[in-house]
């Protein structure tokens, strides 16, 4: 054993425990010392600590089961107690007579294994003739482990040797021996050319080599060898060539392979500025190539460990989210996608995309992320830019939208002034040329105040501000309003505008009328105006009909030029006709159709149509419409008068309008028949007088027939009357033109009529005319009949109950003005309290619903329950148009409820209808008594005062200026003081205060027209309702501001009026004494009585402006002059007027 | 998969008291070999492969479970649920194993009669002053590279071998057997668990007698974490063998053999 230890290469042997007892002077050379000084010791004091570890885990535990180990790779520790990578073998064996481990050290300092191979087949060449058999199988055995083999060239025989190992590579058998030129053949033809050069140069002038060549074995296969060799001297001579020889087909072709590929991808990814890493997962190492380093801003040299270069860079806020990409990716899934921010060194912001796979082992288990990063800051850059962009064009159209809305709200205020301006004109004495002048100029100012409303719709939708307003309508309402606005449109045109109204659409819906009636208005308008001569027909059908609501489909069909395919497309978007020459022919916007369409969608239908050219379109849409559950009273229509068999004759030449009229007679339950031609009608009433026919209760008779028209036809009817006796029939005129030329016609001929209907007619319509002709009688009614014209609420009376000192007296006056007996309470208690004691029972109570001390729907629960007055009418007056206040009102058991503020008529028309006083059919507004309006629009009302709506407010006043400028008065002085006193509620933590004074400023505002700054006030009491956490400062703030903006229209609108007042004192000069305006009061007097005593209606206008004028100073005074010039009692009047004067005068 | 054949459960015999053997890193069950034969006619003992070494099954290899050594103390407790053990267990534990059986007998105390731990180390890494385990953080990094090296060398060695030389299988056989850990990265994340683990803090919790036999010259268990752990486990019997090493049941077999029949009681004749 000890010769063994002559072997040259680091030797070392141990007992079982790893003592040293034999190192050879190889093994000392490596590690120092001496071979006494290490047998005292362990091998583990050769080696580092980590290989010492490795030791103790690994190669003894093997070495002791197995008896040897092979080529490990430790570390010993050299002199310096630097680590010297080594291999390493060990196996079991004796020495000196006890078991032993025997190691053998391959050095492999700074060079390959294969060079320490090298050195052993140099030194097994050297020491051959001394240690030749051992070594030479020693070094077999080394050679077949590391697969290396050994050759050697005796430079004297030019004989190869080869050992066991390299007649392996080359297959042959062990033992072969080869010649010279034999052993070259064994080279690829390229490579016996290289090999020769190497050894010849070798030989010549010693220089070794070390090649990886092209062979061929035996066999024929061809294979990659790397070859190795150097002189062999003796005494100073080279006697032989030694070296090694090693197979590395494998590893050549893995490397070309390898090249190839990463060639590829390498210069994929550089030019593509891509980065490359690769993430162990066991051990969480992460490896980056040098793009990666290039793409974190780090410097070509930086080797830092990647981890920690991405721990800096990584964008904080970025952080979480890549981590839980990481996450979910080992956790569910093979590939993943994220993106985050990094910094670079140098502070720069920079967008990452990473892009990686898992690579999993077959069990799942996650083992390498493997991925991409490439810089998108670019690409971010440019998406950021097209929002910022996209942001500001839309900034730019919202900015744009309010532009148009702010300047045709400006526009449109002026514009009513040069309306109403144009009204007065019109009023003066005129040449006929100046009044053509004045007409068109009034038509061309209508139309720019509906091309502004339409701009102003158009924008508000734009900007998404259109709001459908949801409530309770009448279906047949809309429509009659649809009726007189159609057959004002077909003017003197030959069409016909026919309603077809589907009867089992229900009564009444829930919906914005309004907005259906623009639209309706807007395509039958087209319509209209499209078509030359023909027919326009509006079909309401139910599509759907679910439990609670129905799909009516609208329709507008008519027979006009149509619209070709290539300009359908565009119809709907604004600002287009279908041609520009189009537009040129018959005018318009363009905007109406796309306004429609936008409404239509709001209501959650779509507009279409179906068109072709010549042959007319047909516009339509179906939207959901709700079934009103709860129908408020003033939608309620009483049932209609069982009129018993009726039997009706229809005379129509158009075939759709007479079926239409015949199923509308027939849908009333009526006996209808249809005829075309008035020769028809006058042959069946023929067949009546003699009995040939049962009679009819009347005849709907068509004007315009050709041949026998209708006037001709009751000429010829009036011709039989004689025969037909009591049997003929009441007539009712039916006509596609307007009512005015009916003034065209003889009062004989007009008093053959008895009624009159324009189309387009609905049922109800028909229903109508039927009952007032039957009631009416003979003749058309031109005018009101002055006894239905009376006060509508006299004698009523009325408790108010209202907090509100302004709202009371504007109750009050209306009220009273209309004949009805008021009395007032500041709140619920006080109204229940006076309901209580009235000796007189209330008809009806006009109740607030928020006041102090007790609100409206306590006091009206308080009524019904504790008072048990279950009918008495409590009409809730409330400035809260939600429908959940609504219903609300109705639960607290209220009767019905107007809006504030509210309209005399259709507070009027509430109470009658709570009250009992109903009529069958609502008068529409437009025939409220004339003399309860006060004629004062001409000369104020149509002027705007910059956000108040003047017009608006005074018609809810009747018209009283003197009534809106104490509305006024106090509003402004509520608003000086509406600062301080929030601050003081919300400063004293009292909301319930705070939620009081905005809705009181919300109320005021409606009341004066103040709509802006009541929606503001609105706001502000819900947000001090419903957010806790709001800023009172901003609310403060927020008053402050709203109120600066209104103030000075307050001011202005204030001023204006009391200077009307004055100047319109007639002779009255400013600053005259109340003296000289009495007597000229006396004088008007005197004018207005000569008119009474002469029942000349002008004296109802005078007695309007001297109200105007002096009510304010000596209102009271009038108050009985008032009451009979109202009730029309002109000779009451008179003498009230010589009261006046007495009084003026003294 | 069964804990039995995911863990590689073997029972060396059958009868007797129960005597569970657990393996250190770096090997497999296999390194028990020398001591079981003694105890064939006394006692029931069970032998297993943590999943990651030996031959378990490597699919069951969770890197988060085995990150940490409470992942290995569950396969002891899952090999005793396995073989229905409730009570009565010697625990045998080599190394990092006599951690994982603390572990182990803290979750479950009645499941072990006691503990013999064979060159046990609550840490391996220095903490001075108080504690020296003997190696510093770099030293086990220096290790997992060495492993690196030697598993890859192993694989490209042994393909060849076995491939090539008919005479090579017994070679290969023999180094895939004992060379418990071929998979590198199951044995990575073992080392890691096991030299990064610091279980100080768990030895009060140990409410089981144990007995630590300490190696007389360890490099891996220096005398005074011996000295360290006896002073720390309540009732715990030291006992230091005159051995070289880390590995005294492979290479003096008869030493722990001694040991273990003094601490167990016999069994009444």
């Amino acid at each position: 054993m000890d010769d063994l230890l002559q072997i040259p290469c680091p030797l070392l042997v141990t007992d079982l425990q790893g003592n040293i007892l034999a190192a050879n002077k190889d093994l000392l050379q490596v590690v120092g010392g001496t071979k006494d000084q290490w047998t005292q010791q362990n091998m583990n004091a050769l080696l580092t600590a980590p290989s010492r570890i490795f030791l103790q885990t690994h190669v003894w535990p093997m070495l002791l089961i197995t008896g040897n180990v092979r080529e490990l790779y430790l570390h010993l520790r050299d002199t310096s107690g630097q680590p010297v990578p080594v291999m390493l073998n060990g196996s079991s064996g004796r020495y000196h007579d006890a078991d032993c481990i025997q190691w053998v050290f391959f050095v492999a300092r700074e060079r390959s294994r294969f060079e320490a191979d090298l050195v052993q087949a140099r030194e097994k060449a050297q020491h051959m003739a001394s240690d030749l058999t051992l070594a030479h199988a020693f070094l077999d055995r080394v050679g077949r482990i590391a697969g290396i083999g050994a050759w050697r060239l005796d430079l004297g025989t030019m004989t190869p040797e080869w050992t066991d190992q390299t007649c392996r590579i080359h297959e042959v058998p062990p033992g072969y021996q080869p010649t010279l030129e034999g052993a070259v053949e064994f080279y690829a033809p390229e490579s016996r050319l290289v090999i020769k050069a190497l050894v010849q140069k070798c030989i010549a002038e010693g220089t070794p080599w070390d090649a990886e060549l092209r062979a061929i074995t035996a066999t024929g296969r061809p294979i990659w060898v790397r070859t190795a060799g150097e002189v062999q001297l003796a005494a100073g001579k080279p006697v032989a060539l030694v070296g090694a020889f090693q197979d590395i087909t494998e590893r050549k072709n893995t490397e070309l392979a390898l090249l190839q590929t990463n060639e590829r991808f390498e210069l994929a990814a550089d030019s593509a500025g891509i980065g490359v890493w690769d993430f162990d997962v066991a051990l969480r190492t992460l490896h980056w190539d040098k793009w990666m380093y290039h793409l974190y801003g780090r410097s070509a040299g930086d080797a830092s460990d990647p981890l920690v270069i991405l721990e800096q860079s990584v964008h904080p806020e970025d952080v979480e989210q890549s981590r839980a990409a990481l996450k979910a990716a080992l956790a569910d899934v093979f590939a993943f996608t994220t993106e985050f921010r990094i910094l670079w060194p140098n502070g720069e912001l920079r967008h990452i995309k990473s892009v990686g796979r898992v690579r999993r082992e077959e069990s799942g288990r996650a083992v390498r992320l493997i991925g991409v990063n490439f810089d998108v800051t670019a690409q971010k850059e440019y998406e950021s830019s097209l929002t910022q962009a996209k942001l500001e064009a839309d900034r730019a159209t919202a900015a744009k939208g309010q532009f148009l809305a702010n300047m045709s709200h400006e526009i449109r205020t002026p514009m009513n002034a040069i309306l109403g301006m144009l009204s007065l004109l019109q009023k003066t004495p005129l040449t006929t040329r100046q009044r053509d002048y004045a007409d068109k100029t009034k038509g061309a100012a209508h139309s720019l105040l509906g091309l502004l409303n339409d701009i102003l719709d158009f924008s508000k939708m734009d900007a998404g501000k259109m709001k459908l307003d949801i409530q309770p309508f009448r279906l047949d309402q809309l429509m009659r309003s649809l009726s007189v606005i159609f057959s004002a449109c077909v003017g003197s045109k030959a069409v016909e505008v026919l309603f077809d109204v589907g009867p089992d659409i229900p009564a009444v819906l829930l919906g914005d009328s309004l907005r259906l009636q623009q639209v309706l208005v807007n395509l039958g308008g087209n319509a209209i105006k499209f078509t030359a001569a023909g027919q326009v027909v509006v079909q309401l059908r139910v599509k759907h009909r679910r439990e609670h609501e129905v799909v009516v489909e609208f329709a507008v069909k008519d027979s006009g030029i149509g619209i070709s395919p290539e300009n359908q497309g565009h119809i709907f978007s604004g600002f287009s006709q279908a041609e520009s020459s189009t537009t040129r022919q018959f005018g318009g916007t363009g905007l109406g159709l796309s306004i429609s369409q936008r409404l239509v969608e709001l209501m959650g239908g779509e507009l279409l149509m179906e068109s072709a050219l010549g042959a007319g379109s047909r516009f339509h849409f179906s939207v959901p419409l709700a079934i009103a559950e709860q129908v408020p009273v003033a939608l309620q229509a009483g049932s209609r008068p069982v009129l018993g068999s009726i039997k009706v004759l229809i005379v129509d030449d158009h075939p759709v309008a007479g079926e239409l009229l015949l199923q509308m007679a027939r849908s009333l339950g009526w006996d209808a028949t249809l005829l075309s031609s008035g020769s028809q009608a006058v042959r069946m009433l023929r067949a009546v007088a003699v009995g040939d026919a049962a009679p009819f209760d009347m005849l709907f008779l068509d004007w315009q027939m050709p041949g026998m028209d209708g006037w001709e036809t009751l000429r010829q009817i009036g011709n039989i009357a004689p025969d037909l006796g009591d049997k003929r029939p009441l007539v009712v005129m039916v006509t596609a033109n307007g009512q005015q030329t009916l003034s065209l016609r003889t009062r004989e001929e007009q008093a053959q009529i008895n009624g009159f209907l324009v189309k387009p007619v609905t049922a109800s319509m028909v229903f109508d005319a039927f009952v007032d002709a039957r009631s009416a009688g003979a003749g058309v009614a031109t005018v009101d009949d002055p006894a239905s014209s009376q006060r509508r609420l006299d004698g009523m009376r009325l408790l108010v109950v209202e907090d509100n000192m302004v709202n009371q007296q504007i109750a009050e006056e209306l009220l009273v003005y209309e004949g009805a007996l008021v009395s007032l309470a500041a709140n619920g208690q006080l109204g229940v309290e006076a309901i209580q004691a009235a000796h007189l029972a209330f008809d009806a109570v006009l109740m607030d619903v928020q006041m102090p001390v007790m609100d409206g729907y306590t006091a009206t629960r308080f009524i019904r329950a504790t008072l048990d007055m279950t009918d008495l009418p409590v009409v809730a007056m409330t400035a809260n148009a939600m429908p959940s206040d609504r219903a609300a009102c109705l639960d607290a058991g209220m009767t019905d409820f107007v809006g504030k503020p509210f309209d005399l008529d259709t507070l009027v028309a509430t109470l009658r209808r709570c009250v009992g006083w109903v009529e069958f059919v609502e008068r529409p507004a437009s025939q409220s008594p004339p003399q309860a309006r006060l004629a004062t629009k001409a000369t104020t009302a149509e002027v705007r005062y910059g956000q108040l709506d003047a017009e608006a407010a005074l018609s809810r006043m009747g018209g009283s200026t003197a009534l809106y400028l104490k509305a006024l008065k106090s509003f402004l002085k509520e608003c000086d003081s509406a600062q301080r006193q929030l601050q003081h509620h919300l400063s004293s933590g009292d909301n319930v205060e705070a939620v009081r004074l905005m809705h009181t400023l919300k109320g005021l505002a409606a009341t004066v027209g103040a709509a802006a700054f009541a929606s503001f006030a609105g706001e502000t009491e819900l947000t001090l309702m419903t957010v806790p956490e709001r800023d009172d400062g901003q609310l403060v703030g927020g008053l402050q501001m709203a109120v600066g903006l209104l103030r000075p229209d307050l001011v202005a609108a204030i001023a204006m009026l009391e200077a009307g007042l004055a100047k319109a004192g007639t002779k009255r000069a400013p600053g005259a004494s109340a003296a000289s305006g009495m007597v000229a009061l006396s004088k008007s007097l005197e004018q207005l009585r000569a008119l009474l005593l002469r029942s000349d209606m002008g004296a109802l206008e005078l007695h309007a402006r001297l109200r105007l004028e002096y009510e304010p100073e000596i209102g009271d005074k009038f108050d009985e002059l008032n009451s009979a010039v109202n009730s029309l009692a002109f000779e009451r009047a008179a003498e009230c007027c010589d009261v006046l004067m007495s009084q003026s005068q003294g | 998969m069964s804990t039995r054949a995911r863990n590689n459960i073997n029972i060396a015999s059958e009868s007797g008291p129960v005597v569970l053997y657990a393996h250190g890193f770096g090997c497999s069950q296999t390194m028990w070999s020398r001591v079981t034969p003694a105890f064939a006619e006394t006692h029931r003992q069970v032998l297993f492969d943590y999943v990651g070494s030996g031959q378990s099954d490597m699919a069951s290899f969770d890197p988060v479970r085995y990150g940490d050594l409470h992942g290995y103390a569950q396969d002891v407790l899952d090999v005793c649920d396995e073989l229905g053990l409730t009570s009565g267990v010697t625990f045998v534990g080599h190394s990092v194993s006599c951690s994982i059986g603390m572990l182990a007998s803290i979750a479950r105390p009645e499941l072990f009669e006691r503990l013999i731990l064979v060159g046990p180390t609550p840490c391996f890494l220095n903490d001075p002053p108080d504690y020296l385990g003997g190696f510093e953080r770099a030293d086990l990094e220096g290790l997992l590279a060495l492993m690196d090296q030697n598993y890859i060398g192993w694989a490209n060695y042994l393909a060849p071998v076995v491939a090539g030389a008919p005479q090579g299988d017994e070679l290969a056989g023999e180094l895939s057997d004992s060379f418990c850990s071929t998979d590198p990265v199951a044995a990575k994340a073992f080392a890691q668990a096991t030299f990064f683990a610091d279980n100080r803090k768990d030895l009060p919790l140990v409410s089981r007698p144990c007995l630590i036999l300490q190696h007389r010259e360890d490099t891996l268990a220096p005398q005074s974490v011996g000295s360290y752990l006896h002073h720390h486990l309540r009732g715990s019997t030291l006992e230091v063998m005159d051995v070289t090493g880390h590995c005294a049941h492979m290479s003096h077999p008869n030493l722990v053999i001694d040991a273990m029949r003094r601490y167990m009681p016999q069994r009444p004749a």
